[in-house]
């Protein structure tokens, strides 16, 4: 049901332009944009480079200020820096301090949440094992890898057990493991309760996580709904069925004509390729060695 | 040592000074939060109100509910940042210096502790604040350039937090290096001046008279002289004497002054062989507790006078009294205590010789030292001395004063309309055999010491603090940490300033910015000379203007309408000058912490004092304005 406590972020007439040294308007990065995430729900901002989806992160979270227009979240105005008590935020690039190792980087964060020791202690420990660093937790970041940077990154994000959690780009520079971890982990934090709002260009990610999505081009919010409603083609129907013979096929195919539909497609599906990896990869940790080849080159 | 500008007394001094800083940072603080809200009702026309006050009072939560522990993950982070980029290299460097110093400092000079002090400090002081400007200016940039930034301010984190946290950090790290170096320095120094020199009973002293003589045993007559061995690049003079104790025979030394030092010696019997062990060196180091007195004049119309006569010496900080004349210069000292010196006052002093007749340019000037009991008028010469220029002379003002050196008229201070003037009191003045220096002449804790020359045509000059009572002295060591707090607190500065700069400059901006400070502090005097329009040439637009026409400094301008709009901007130039000349601290204040330590003074608490509170004044302000900026700033472009 759809109340106005539970809106977790508000925004309206959202404008920002970028100005130059002089003054002069160098560039509208948003445009009016009228936005409400429920508490819950997966957002999903979508847009190609330079539509202004990191912008409106930025915005929310008081990075930059708006030319005009109001932000509300959770509650608070973004200027009030008491509101990210509850919020965590995962930059598009791990922007880490370098010469910490895992442990330090998360103790650090900690500390800016006043977290006492003890729990600093146990969430550190709790986070560095989720996302999979403990045999790196001691090495200085210069050190770690792209992925690894992006999934500590993720664990500062999630230090405080954030109600609202803000992603930039969350699968840039993740593999396909990586990202499948990540799709997984926004799943488990949606059915935790919490919000998430993430921007991305990449299509397959936003539509398999995002309940509801907003599409952005050029600094202007131009689709915004629910996913299931919004890739709904209601003028096709589609069937999946399994062991089925030629001969039914046939039959099928006949009643579509007498019907007068007209048959777009008939054949076997075929699987994404990011499925066919992930098979590959759970087979291969089960049964180390040569793999035995599954398809044949043609 | 010379005190151009004493530092005041704290308990006067606070009153005033803490409401003149409260005012300036009223207005300060006042003038800004104007600037905003004219740019938030601009903006929002009356909404703009709602706005201000709400963050006004927000602003005030930042100061008010300051989280210790985020403030702490702050510093803590700058502290790992400065160890893992290895800053301890420049504790590397400076030890090395050390290793190579000693090929360049000449231990045999006058004063060789004031050359090494020097040197120490002074090299200890250009690496430290180029390390706190490096430090400062780039950190923050450094956040802003890598982002990382970003993940910091998404956190229930104040930007006063931030800004706190940073000056901490680099102030902890900029301490550990200056005590490593400290430590590193006294070392240095005590270990380069240490020596000790040998003395052959044989080789290097000769017999002058008989020791076996009792009448030589009266520990005054010389028996044996001669010279210490070459060490460090100097002999010492050496004299030996005998007295009689009982059935022993007690050898004592006088060993002269060199290099501002002495050693002591002891004679060791060994059979038939003498041995002599001179000590190591004593006195090249100290910490001199200087207790001063209020200075007076008499004329030679015996007026009192605040000032001397003037011999037309450009720098105006010592005043002349004329030989052979009734005019002194007078110091009244206070709260004298008996007990704290029984066997009289130890006196020092530094004063200028002004010769009218050259004469033997080697020759000293004769002086004499007067005491003078306030109240009853009492006077005696306990002293007469030689003086050489600037040559820092120490007298003993003895306890017990003979009959013969006591005027037989006392001299009262009479007041003469405006003015008082130094009179022989009327009547016979009853004499005592002789006259205890407490007991006769001071009195209620307060006692006037004269000085006179005593040539004719030649002229003493003396300021406030050239004639002192000594204390006892005070822990080397102590005043040697003591006078690091001078550089302490120039660090300090160079680090809030660079953390204000890095709030809105980039990196080498805010360092050049940092660094344009260090210049103007270390040229404080020089900068509010151009700010007030008394340097030759006139303000800046005249200058250049002077420059391009190449017209000599001596000659005004014609007085033509080009003039006048000369001088117009050079008044507004002069203003802003002014504005910044008096918001930037004077690194004089600080340096003259090393005069104290190289000169062998101990550093007076209050001066350490009313300098941390000026310190603390000038970073509350820095840390202010530094919130105010990271505050209203867009973090990300």
């Amino acid at each position: 049901m759809r109340t106005e406590s539970n809106i977790v972020v508000e925004t309206k007439n959202l404008t920002k332009i970028y100005r130059d040294f002089w003054g002069r308007q160098k560039v509208r990065a948003l445009k009016a944009l009228d936005l409400e995430i429920r508490q819950g729900e997966v957002f999903g901002l979508l847009g190609p480079n330079g539509s202004g989806k990191t912008t409106t992160i930025k915005l929310l979270l008081g990075l930059l200020f708006p030319t005009s227009g109001e932000i509300n979240i959770l509650g608070r105005p973004a200027s009030d820096v008491t509101k990210n008590e509850h919020i965590g935020y995962l930059p598009e690039e791990s922007y880490l301090y370098r010469f910490l190792n895992a442990e330090e980087t998360l103790d650090f964060y900690g500390r800016l949440f006043s977290m006492s020791g003890a729990v600093r202690r146990q969430r550190v420990a709790q986070l560095i094992s989720m996302v999979g660093l403990e045999s790196a937790k001691k090495r200085q970041l210069r050190e770690y890898s792209k992925g690894m940077s992006r999934r500590l990154g993720l664990a500062q994000a999630l230090i405080n057990d954030p109600d609202l959690i803000l992603l930039d780009e969350p699968t840039s520079g993740l593999d396909p493991i990586g990202t499948r971890n990540m799709k997984d982990l926004i799943l488990e934090l949606k059915n935790q309760g919490k919000t998430v709002i993430m921007s991305s260009h990449l299509l397959a990610d936003v539509q398999d996580v995002c309940d509801r999505i907003g599409i952005l081009y050029q600094g202007e919010l131009k689709e915004l709904g629910r996913v299931d409603d919004l890739l709904k083609v209601s003028t096709e129907t589609e069937l999946r069925v399994s062991n089925l013979s030629d001969a039914a096929k046939e039959k099928i195919q006949k009643v579509i004509q007498e019907d007068n539909g007209e048959l777009v497609f008939c054949g076997n599906p075929t699987s994404s390729l990011e499925e066919l990896f992930l098979k590959i990869i759970a087979e291969s940790e089960s049964r180390p060695g040569k793999r035995v080849r599954g398809g044949e080159d043609k | 040592m010379i005190i151009e500008h004493p530092v005041p007394m704290f308990a006067k001094w606070i009153g005033p000074a803490a409401l003149t800083w409260l005012l300036s940072l009223g207005i300060l603080i006042g003038v800004f939060e104007l600037i905003r809200l004219v740019f938030l009702l601009s903006r929002n026309g009356l909404h703009g109100f709602t706005l201000f006050f709400t963050t006004f009072f927000k602003g005030i939560d930042d100061f008010c509910f300051i989280s210790w522990r985020r403030v702490w993950a702050i510093t803590k982070l700058i502290i790992r940042e400065s160890i893992r980029k290895k800053v301890v290299v420049v504790c590397i460097v400076f030890l090395v210096l050390l290793m190579f110093a000693s090929w360049f400092l000449n231990p045999n000079t006058t004063d060789p502790a004031k050359t090494y002090v020097s040197f120490v400090f002074q090299s200890t002081t250009y690496l430290v604040i180029l390390l706190a400007l490096f430090l400062s200016s780039l950190s923050l940039p450094a956040d802003f350039k890598n982002k990382t930034i970003f993940t910091i301010v998404t956190k229930p984190i104040r930007p006063s937090e931030i800004i706190l946290g940073r000056i901490l950090g680099l102030t902890i790290i900029g301490t550990v290096i200056l005590c490593i170096m400290s430590i590193a320095s006294y070392l240095f120094v005590t270990n380069s001046l240490s020596h000790t020199h040998r003395l052959n009973e044989r080789e290097d002293l000769t017999p002058v008279a008989s020791a076996d003589d009792p009448r030589n045993q009266d520990g005054e007559t010389v028996i044996a002289k001669g010279t210490l061995q070459l060490s460090n690049g100097h002999k010492h003079n050496v004299e030996e004497y005998v007295r009689k104790e009982g059935d022993k025979l007690v050898y004592t030394f006088n060993v002269s002054q060199e290099n501002n030092h002495t050693h002591s010696i002891t004679r060791e019997v060994d059979g038939d062989n003498v041995r002599y062990i001179v000590g190591p060196e004593q006195g090249t180091v100290q910490a001199k507790v200087p207790v001063y007195g209020n200075i007076s004049f008499r004329d030679a119309s015996n007026y009192e006078r605040s000032r001397g006569i003037n011999v037309g010496e450009e720098w105006t900080y010592r005043s002349y009294v004329a030989g052979a004349t009734s005019e002194a210069v007078i110091w009244t000292f206070d709260h004298l205590d008996a007990s704290k010196y029984p066997d009289g006052l130890p006196i020092e002093m530094s004063i200028s010789v002004f010769r009218t007749t050259l004469g033997n340019i080697e020759s000293t000037i004769m002086g004499s030292i007067l005491v003078r009991n306030p109240k009853t008028g009492l006077t005696a010469e306990t002293n007469v001395f030689n003086s050489e220029k600037y040559i820092t002379k120490a007298l003993m003002i003895p306890r017990t004063i003979e009959k013969s050196k006591v005027e037989s008229q006392p001299r009262a201070l009479i007041k003469k309309g405006m003015e008082s003037s130094y009179e022989p009191l009327p009547g016979n003045f009853v004499q005592k055999d002789s006259y205890d220096l407490f007991e006769d002449f001071v009195d209620d804790g307060k006692l006037e010491i004269w000085l006179q020359c005593i040539e004719r045509g030649q002229y003493f000059g003396a300021a406030q603090y050239d004639l002192y009572l000594r204390d006892n002295d005070a822990n080397v060591l102590v005043n040697f940490f003591k006078g690091y707090l001078g550089i302490w607190q120039q660090m300090i500065f160079v680090i809030a300033f660079g953390v204000l700069f890095s709030t809105f400059l980039s990196g080498p901006v805010a360092m050049v910015s940092t660094f344009g400070i260090v210049i103007a502090a270390t040229f404080k005097s020089f900068f509010m000379e151009i700010a007030n329009l008394n340097v030759l040439g006139g303000g800046p637009i005249e200058s250049l203007n002077r420059l391009i026409t190449h017209e000599s400094l001596m000659i005004d301008l014609p007085n033509v309408f080009s003039t006048s709009l000369i001088k117009f901007f050079d008044m507004i130039a002069s203003a802003l000058l002014w504005i910044i000349g008096n918001a930037i601290p004077s690194f004089s204040n600080y340096t003259i912490y090393m005069d104290y330590v190289a000169t062998g003074y101990n550093i007076p608490f209050n001066t350490i004092l009313v300098h941390l509170v000026t310190t603390l004044s000038y970073v509350i302000p820095l840390f202010i304005a530094g919130y105010l900026i990271l505050k209203n700033r867009e973090i990300a472009k």
